[in-house]
């Protein structure tokens, strides 16, 4: 016992971040020595000079703990309220977010049958109802490519329109509040039935008489162009009148632009143009990405765009198609929208500057010899028990010799035991 | 002291010589520079044109965004022969109020409208609670599982709806809030209301924003986390709640197909005939709800086989409706809706 006492005491003096287990613990975890430990943080160097330090530590057969996180009782309460505010969120999340997601999927892969009285059967049906999406769906694809066609016409136009508009309003022109308050007003009074309202009713939301340049436009270009164009044309009320929130974005982003800036840039001789591109825009940037997204899932859940979330709810309660069909069927839109939402962000992403990659780099080196340290450590602490267990056994075994009384022969065999 | 004097004297000749010379220089005759620099400014000014340009545009896009509404008020105005008439375009050859007195009566103005504030309220203020409830909690504290929590809240905002239609409708089944105002109320209780994910983050963005020392100085004069989240939190987050309330409740109010599915059309479980006919289900069903009522009051009245179609003026005045009460609120309201919405709301960050 003399002996690991002595050894503990080194090892605390050498490594202040390992920590012993049990025993130990209890005698020198002094509050000074905790709380000096909490504080301090630990470079890749100083983890891998530790790292080298722990091989002669473990020497004891202790496991040596690494002290990467405290916890310590104010942050364990912390933790506690942090689940006691968000509680209401988790129930809720659980029973109608996590359960439905569940569900929805389950029923995508399995067939169900309603007996009356007997209750539903399910059976697993595997990839049986996603191929009834392709079988059965005649208009599948056209509506598919028309969501698409759609979305991909229409948040790239709100989002350059909503910029485009936020500067404007961002200049010094007297009246912004009337301006603001006429752009945003489409975000309170639309929804649903109302544009559908509009939409039926003809020449409401067609501003313009399109019908000479639409005939143009088909004469002149292929098809699926002159689709997309006249489609723009024709609706080209209601993507402005889907960038209302959008505008407001840019606005604020906008505003928040440091105007030395622009004051730096003009002394440089910088022209209005070059200021845009190159401070207004990558400023913004992360602002674009936040609106594409936005305005990507503002689309995909609209009915008038989307004519797939319409045929959806009607399947759901067709007969023959039923629950099962309607689920893999919105699995479907799931991923596609997901992939376009998931494109929009990759287009949009803003590049990290070589300093945030080395810094991310050094981060994860960290980890990673952290990690392989922990390991490296396990496997002495484990090599350990097990020589000590084996110099045990040898010692109970000698000693058991001892007993029979053949100690001199032993003597010379197991010799640096003695010592 | 007898220097000031003549100094000043020279200065003022100086003085006058200057002004002199401005006044020269404006009187100098417009040179082709001089007539740029004004129209199309420098650049630390816009010019006149620039402007009148940026006028121009804003004016044109803002007609552009009202057009639609203008449209449809012109016609809810126009009787039958106005709209059959092709010259008249805007402004109707009388004033015809007949249509707004019968979208009135089909779509049940005054019972669906306090159905409708009703069904919209009460959820938005529960939401609004709720919401700034669990954003406190993600802002503030740090958690096991907080970035996994937040993570998928954020995958279902962008999650189509229409996936979790079914299940849902299943889910409330079972919980059996179906078919009342519970099945609005009891998921926004759980923080599962109408976009809660969105207002959520907005509450989150709020609170985080809040200076730690606040709520040291707090902690140090006892207040528990709860006492912290009452006196600091709320009052510093009042324009988060009211842009919560604001959105929600709009959005409550121009929400149809979960009204439709979950409340209107499953009146097994409330009593008697006490049906949620919200204002936006009400526009949704005109035109069954028009024909029904008019079979019904042509029979009541008189035998003649009588009956006005529904036409589009009839449908625009229902749109008007509708919308009414929401533009009544924005006109009240419209500054604290667009400011706070600017005041970094949405924006995230």
């Amino acid at each position: 016992m003399a002996k690991k006492e002595k050894k503990q005491k080194e090892t605390s003096a050498v490594e202040a971040e390992v920590k012993e287990t049990k025993k130990s613990k209890k005698k020198d975890a002094s509050p000074a020595a905790n709380s000096k430990k909490k504080k301090k943080k630990y470079t890749v160097e100083e983890i891998l000079a530790a790292g080298n330090d722990v091989t002669k530590i473990g020497a004891d057969g202790k496991k040596p703990k690494i002290k990467v996180r405290t916890k310590s009782k104010l942050k364990a309460r912390e933790a506690r309220y942090g689940y006691f505010f968000t509680f209401p969120w988790i129930i809720g999340a659980c029973v109608f977010l996590a359960y439905p997601i569940y569900q929805a999927v389950r029923w995508s892969f399995v067939t169900r049958r309603n007996l009356g009285r007997a209750g539903i059967i399910e059976k697993w049906a595997g990839l049986e109802n996603y191929k009834l999406v392709f079988t059965r769906n005649a208009d599948l694809w056209s509506n598919l490519g028309e969501f698409l066609m759609k979305v991909c016409i229409a948040a790239p136009l709100i989002v350059v329109f909503a910029l485009l508009m936020a500067m404007l309003l961002n200049t010094s022109v007297k009246g912004k509040g009337l301006y603001r308050t006429i752009f945003f007003l489409p975000v309170v009074v639309v929804s649903g039935p109302t544009m559908s309202m509009m939409l039926n009713s003809g020449d409401v939301l067609t501003a313009i008489d399109m019908t000479a340049i639409t005939s143009i436009i088909t004469e002149v270009l292929p098809l699926f162009m002159a689709n997309a164009i006249t489609y723009v044309f024709q609706n080209i009320v209601m993507f402005l009148w889907y960038s209302g929130v959008q505008i407001l974005i840019f606005i604020a982003a906008l505003q928040k632009i440091d105007t030395a800036l622009y004051e730096a840039a003009k002394i440089d001789g910088g022209s209005g143009w070059e200021c845009f591109w190159k401070i207004t825009l990558p400023t913004i940037r992360p602002m674009i990405l936040l609106n594409a997204v936005y305005t990507v899932v503002a689309l995909s859940q609209d009915a008038n765009i989307s004519p797939i979330i319409s045929e959806i709810q009607v399947d759901m309660l067709d007969g023959t198609k039923g629950v099962t069909f309607a689920s893999a069927y919105a699995m479907m839109y799931t991923i596609v929208v997901l992939i376009v939402v998931g494109a929009f962000a990759f287009l949009l992403m803003p590049k990290k500057d070589i300093y945030e990659k080395q810094i991310i780099k050094n981060k994860r080196m960290e980890k990673r010899t952290r990690r392989s340290m922990r390991r490296t450590e396990k496997r002495i602490a484990r090599n350990n028990k097990k020589f000590a267990k084996q110099a045990a056994k040898k010692e109970a075994k000698e000693a058991a010799l001892r007993a029979k009384g053949k100690l001199k022969e032993d003597d010379k065999k197991g010799g640096r035991f003695d010592e | 002291m007898s220097k000031e004097p003549k100094m000043t004297r020279a200065e003022k000749a100086a003085k006058k010589a200057e002004l002199k010379q401005i006044k020269k220089n404006a009187k100098m005759p417009m040179t082709k520079d001089r007539f740029r620099k004004i129209m199309m400014g420098s650049k630390d000014d816009m010019g006149v044109l620039k402007k009148a340009a940026v006028y121009i545009v804003l004016t044109a896009v803002g007609f552009v965004f009202l057009y639609p509404l203008l449209k449809v008020f012109a016609l809810s105005m126009m009787s039958l022969s106005d709209i059959i008439d092709t010259s008249v375009n805007w402004i109707p050859s009388e004033f015809y109020p007949d249509n707004y007195k019968m979208a009135f009566k089909v779509m049940d103005f005054w019972n669906s409208l306090w159905k409708s504030a009703v069904l919209a309220g009460a959820p938005t203020l529960i939401q609004v609670c709720v919401c700034a409830f669990v954003g406190y909690g993600f802002a503030m504290f740090n958690f096991r599982g907080k970035m996994l929590m937040m993570g998928l809240m954020i995958f279902s905002f962008v999650l189509p709806p229409s996936l979790t239609l079914s299940p849902t409708y299943q889910v409330y089944n079972t919980v059996g809030i179906l078919g009342s105002i519970k099945a609005f109320v009891i998921p926004a209780i759980f923080g599962q209301g109408l976009k809660a994910p969105l207002f959520i983050l907005i509450c989150w963005q709020f609170f985080r924003q809040i200076p730690v020392s606040l709520h040291e100085a707090a902690k140090i004069d006892g207040a528990g986390y709860f006492k912290q989240f009452l006196k600091i939190g709320i009052p510093s987050a009042a324009g988060a709640m009211l842009v919560v309330f604001l959105f929600s409740f709009v959005w409550y109010w121009n929400e149809s197909y979960m009204t439709s599915t979950y409340i209107v059309n499953n009146r097994v479980n409330t009593t008697g005939d006490f049906s949620w006919n919200s204002l936006v289900v009400g526009l949704s069903n005109f035109d069954t709800s028009f024909s029904s009522y008019q079979s019904s009051s042509s029979a009541g009245t008189s035998g003649s086989s009588f009956q006005v179609t529904t036409n589009t003026a009839y449908r625009m005045a229902g749109t008007m409706l509708t919308i009414l009460p929401l533009l009544i609120m924005y006109a009240v309201l419209q500054k604290q809706f667009v400011e706070s919405v600017d005041r970094a709301g949405i924006t995230g960050e």
